[in-house]
């Protein structure tokens, strides 16, 4: 691999094929009952996603299980992705991020083939573990040689992205204020990941109990343009 | 170690009759003597002699529901968390239930006053069969000077063990110099409830009931849903205790009607 900038690039594309363009985490809630409804409204309800779900939870997960694979813990891996799917309260986000991360591990693992994805993929088979990007985007970059504070960018600005393009639809809003956001919430995303490389085991996974409820009232919305 | 307060329990069946096998306590921790509910499942109230929780405490729990056997609990009266400077208070809980084991835990509030820190981890480890019924209250107690939150932070960390395997994992850290009251935490509310309740029967139809049962709490802001193994968890923001404790109580109505076919457990409290 001559350029390391390719494959992140390709991956942090929202039109890279993990299925995260069907699910808005809990964020169609607080657009279906107004809260949500404009480019600033969106702008606050993201960046406050960013600073506690991925801060805590999968920006975090990103970060150890780079250095677990840096010290050669694969069991920890494992158990990374098992208490990813036990955090998670509302069923719709359980089976999103469940979903998108099976899709990441079987596409990636073609396009990036390593050892440990061999190894993931086996443990998905025999159903000991469920999947999430976050790992995906460890495992690619540790095997590439990129270093752990990039991952974790590089994976923050994925899930950003995604989420943006999703508002872009769902609010919705024009494709020239998305692309804003994604401008505007850069030094947010540069402390978030700074954050991120100063925390310690026990705040893994701390949650959201707001978004938490809007994750679950997302299975009552009658009309609906995303699975969670 | 020593604890502040440690609290051992153990419920068995004996000739088809749940009773309290064993129980030892020591420090600030004392039990009431077992009383039998009229479905004859023995009630236990926690009780804290000390009056409150407060710098460097440690609490140790531990519960073990043998096969066969039903255990409720509850507390006397809320649990109060005064300043804590130096140490934060620590309780932990370990419960282990065997097959077909059931535990009703029905806890008062966790009361944070000013500058309180206070971490509690509980740790269930549950056969496939057994029951679990396990409810959480959070809030600010009160300050002199009217301030919404005085207290420094809250953490609770629950997970709940399946055969040996990690399935429900809660953790919760109220810290209210964040500004806990904005969007996606407390949501303009002071005060935070779980409910868990974990049963072979439940499913997603009869999650779908009890949503409609509680369709007339329609102010209270809530969510349920079902979790990765049979159960589901109840998550409610509110400004006031008595509004989660009223729809807490319409769910384990629900509960005890759906499930059990009788009404719900009398805490004669």
């Amino acid at each position: 691999m001559t350029n390391v900038l390719f494959p992140m690039l390709q991956m942090s594309d929202s039109q890279f094929p993990s299925g995260a363009f069907s699910h808005s985490f809990g964020i169609e809630t607080y657009i279906s009952n107004g809260t949500v409804h404009d480019s600033s409204s969106f702008q606050n309800v993201l960046e406050l996603f960013l600073m506690n779900q991925l801060v805590y939870t999968d920006g975090l997960a990103c970060r150890f299980a780079y250095e677990w694979l840096e010290s050669g813990k694969l069991d920890q891996l494992w158990e990374l992705d098992q208490s990813l799917y036990a955090l998670q309260m509302a069923r719709e986000t359980r089976e999103g991020n469940r979903r998108i991360g099976d899709r990441l591990v079987k596409v990636v693992s073609t396009l990036y083939p390593s050892p440990v994805f061999e190894k993931y993929l086996d443990e998905l088979k025999k159903k000991n573990v469920y999947g999430h990007g976050a790992l995906v985007f460890a495992i690619v970059s540790h095997h590439l040689g990129i270093d752990v504070e990039t991952a974790v960018s590089c994976y923050g600005f994925a899930t950003t992205s995604s989420l943006v393009q999703n508002a872009v639809r769902g609010v919705p809003l024009g494709q020239t204020d998305g692309q804003r956001i994604l401008v505007e919430i850069q030094p947010l995303l540069t402390r978030s990941v700074e954050r991120i490389m100063s925390l310690d085991e026990s705040d893994f996974g701390i949650g959201s109990p707001g978004l938490e409820i809007a994750q679950m009232q997302h299975e009552t919305i009658n009309v609906r343009l995303f699975m969670s | 170690m020593t604890y502040t307060g440690y609290l051992q329990l153990e419920a068995s069946e004996r000739y088809g009759k749940s009773v309290l096998s064993d129980a030892y306590y020591n420090g600030v921790f004392k039990i009431s003597r077992p009383t039998y509910t009229e479905e004859g499942l023995p009630l236990v109230q926690l009780i804290h002699v000390g009056g409150g929780y407060v710098d460097g405490d440690t609490y140790f729990t531990q519960i073990h529901v043998r096969k066969n056997a039903t255990l409720a609990v509850t507390t006397q009266a809320s649990t109060k968390v005064y300043k804590t400077l130096n140490k934060q208070v620590e309780q932990k809980s370990v419960y282990k239930l065997d097959e077909q084991s059931q535990l009703h835990m029905k806890l008062d509030p966790l009361i944070a006053y000013r500058d309180a820190r206070f971490i509690q981890k509980t740790d269930v480890y549950m056969d496939k069969s057994a029951v679990l019924f396990l409810t959480d209250i959070v809030t600010p107690g009160w300050s002199k000077d009217g301030e919404l939150f005085p207290y420094t932070c809250v953490t609770s960390k629950v997970k709940i063990y399946q055969n040996e395997k990690l399935a429900v994992y809660d953790h919760l850290r109220l810290k209210p110099k964040d500004d806990v009251r904005k969007l996606l935490q407390l949501e303009g509310n002071t005060h935070i409830g779980s409910l868990f309740f974990i049963h072979p029967n439940v499913s997603e139809e009869w999650i779908e009931k009890l949503r409609e049962e509680l369709s007339s709490f329609s102010e209270a802001h809530y969510g349920v849903s079902i979790l990765p193994i049979p159960g589901c968890c109840f998550r409610i923001l509110a400004k006031r205790t008595s509004v989660i404790e009223k729809i807490f109580a319409a769910i384990e109505t629900f509960i005890h009607r759906t499930i059990y076919n009788r009404s719900a457990i009398s805490w004669r409290k």
